[in-house]
């Protein structure tokens, strides 16, 4: 009888096979309530839901490079490139020269240059076109402004939110490690680490590059290269949890606690470690306040979603 | 396209087969992960396995099952391994599950789907599967079958053995839900009365 309730369910049942579940959803309420079981999983269970956002013409571009790095040549010879492509890899060779130009101009000491070390604190940049640059502590910007073109130059270490002044003639390229980012005016957060390198965009469209590849990210959406990536990989983002150090303030948005944790340990310094797998992925609907302190946080989420929280040595574990 | 039985890989074919199966096994292998960079990581080595036998294996059932099969499984170790790491950070406990004492109506929704996905977890491999085909890419029973070389009969059981081993893993749950939803109805119908 399940099999068929089911069959009922998703609607692929014959029209005898219909008159007998319905026949028999009538005889008792039992019956119909024994149905209904089924209908709130099948229902519920489309929340679990993913699609995703990766394009897999580039995924497989990736799995191409895979494969030369361990055979030491193209086994399968590359696809050519989709048409709407030439302006993004148009752009990326821009870039490049404009990484090539960067490199000359160091050497050429103007003395419009500006160093800012943000330290322990957080702290907020004004360059001379009117962009502004908030950097996450411990964070090293150097700007500079070509004097022939114009362009506008950044060298970025560690993290930092960018509201760059639009001015088409003079776009504001930013240098992080081996990848570019490059943009005419808008705002994004910009996160180097040794592991990886973040872009989000909150407004406007960005493009980043490495190598000779190149992504373009639009609001919302975010890239992450590693060391060992060709290429940056582009993914929707799923939270805005990198306002906090400029906001003081955590919008948490159906974020999963794992997330939430990453960025409490990074901003109050912690140790929390989510000791039990099952809860990584709940999601946190909330705003938690400038100001609030560690315990106070770990109260609320311990009180939301009924989690134990212990103090171990330097560590607090979740479970 | 449904590049089919025991015929050996050609490179074109393969393209072929990557690039009309990666976003599916990629939300599949993401709604076991939950991580976007692992699960296409592990879609990638699986993809990277097949190629590199491609000219020992001989695959006798349909590519899509093959597939899938090697996702669930490579997904599943990596959580598996994930775990150990964990256990050796600390014990693991797990309280998730006994917490069930104030369950205020605000909250059943959202413990629902936790729930579920906890039971989605149990479900064999070929059961996952069906069932996520079912789901997630909303397939008719018919094009499932085609998809995975299976009867439509074998379909149609899956099914049903998918949502019974999810509604015993709910068994105590669901009446909470039922009775969540029902006084939440009759009290919004006394308010016009």
């Amino acid at each position: 009888m399940d099999e068929l309730l089911v069959k009922y369910l998703l609607r692929e049942t014959d029209d005898t096979e219909q008159q007998a579940v319905e026949a028999w959803l009538r005889e008792q309420e039992e019956n119909s309530r024994y149905f209904e079981g089924f209908r709130t999983i099948w229902e519920e269970s489309k929340r679990l839901s993913a699609t995703s956002s990766v394009d897999e013409n580039e995924a497989w571009e990736r799995f191409q490079r895979k494969i030369g790095n361990k055979r030491g040549g193209g086994a399968i010879p590359l696809v050519p490139a989709k048409k709407k492509w030439s302006l993004a890899k148009a752009a990326a060779i821009a870039a490049v020269i404009i990484g090539g130009a960067f490199v000359v101009y160091l050497f050429s000491n103007r003395n419009n240059d500006l160093h800012f070390e943000s330290g322990e604190q957080v702290l907020a940049c004004n360059l001379p076109d009117g962009s502004i640059v908030t950097l996450n502590r411990n964070a090293v910007l150097d700007y500079k402004k070509d004097s022939k073109d114009g362009r506008r130059q950044v060298q970025l270490r560690g993290e930092g939110f960018f509201e760059v002044t639009p001015d088409k003639a003079h776009p504001f390229v930013i240098a992080v490690g081996d990848v570019t980012v490059k943009v005419v005016g808008t705002s994004f957060n910009v996160k180097a680490g040794s592991d990886k390198t973040e872009i989000s965009v909150e407004t406007g469209v960005v493009d980043v590059s490495k190598n000779s590849h190149s992504v373009l990210l639009q609001r919302n959406e975010r890239a992450l290269v590693t060391p060992s990536d060709k290429a940056p990989r582009k993914f929707k983002s799923t939270d805005n949890l990198y306002n906090y150090y400029r906001s003081r303030e955590m919008v948490c948005n159906g974020t999963p606690l794992s997330s939430v944790i990453e960025m409490l340990n990074e901003a109050y310094g912690a140790e929390i470690v989510i000791a039990n797998l099952g809860i990584r992925n709940l999601p946190l609907n909330t705003t938690i306040p400038a100001g609030a302190t560690l315990d106070n946080i770990l109260d609320m989420i311990s009180g939301t979603f009924n989690i134990r929280v212990e103090k171990k040595g330097g560590n607090i574990l979740l479970y | 396209m449904e590049a089919g039985t025991s015929t050996e890989i050609s490179g074109k074919v393969f393209e072929q087969v990557f690039k009309s199966h990666f976003k599916a096994l990629h939300a599949y292998a993401f709604t076991i992960l939950k991580d976007e960079i692992v699960a296409e990581d592990i879609v990638q080595q699986v993809f990277y396995k097949l190629w590199e036998r491609r000219e020992q294996t001989e695959i006798n059932q349909s590519v899509a099952a093959y597939l899938y099969r090697m996702v669930y499984n490579d997904s599943l170790n990596f959580i598996k391994h994930q775990k150990v790491k964990a256990a050796h950070q600390s014990y693991t406990r797990h309280t998730m599950s006994e917490g069930a004492e104030h369950i205020s109506k605000k909250l059943v929704a959202k413990e629902l789907s936790v729930k579920i996905q906890a039971a989605l977890n149990k479900l064999p491999e070929q059961c996952r599967t069906i069932f996520q085909m079912s789901r997630f890419e909303e397939l008719k029973y018919k094009e499932i079958a085609d998809k995975l070389n299976l009867s439509v009969k074998t379909i149609e059981n899956q099914m049903g053995k998918a949502l019974k081993i999810m509604r015993a893993e709910l068994a105590e749950y669901l009446p909470v839900v039922v009775w969540a939803l029902v006084t939440s109805f009759i009290f919004s119908e006394m308010i016009f009365l």
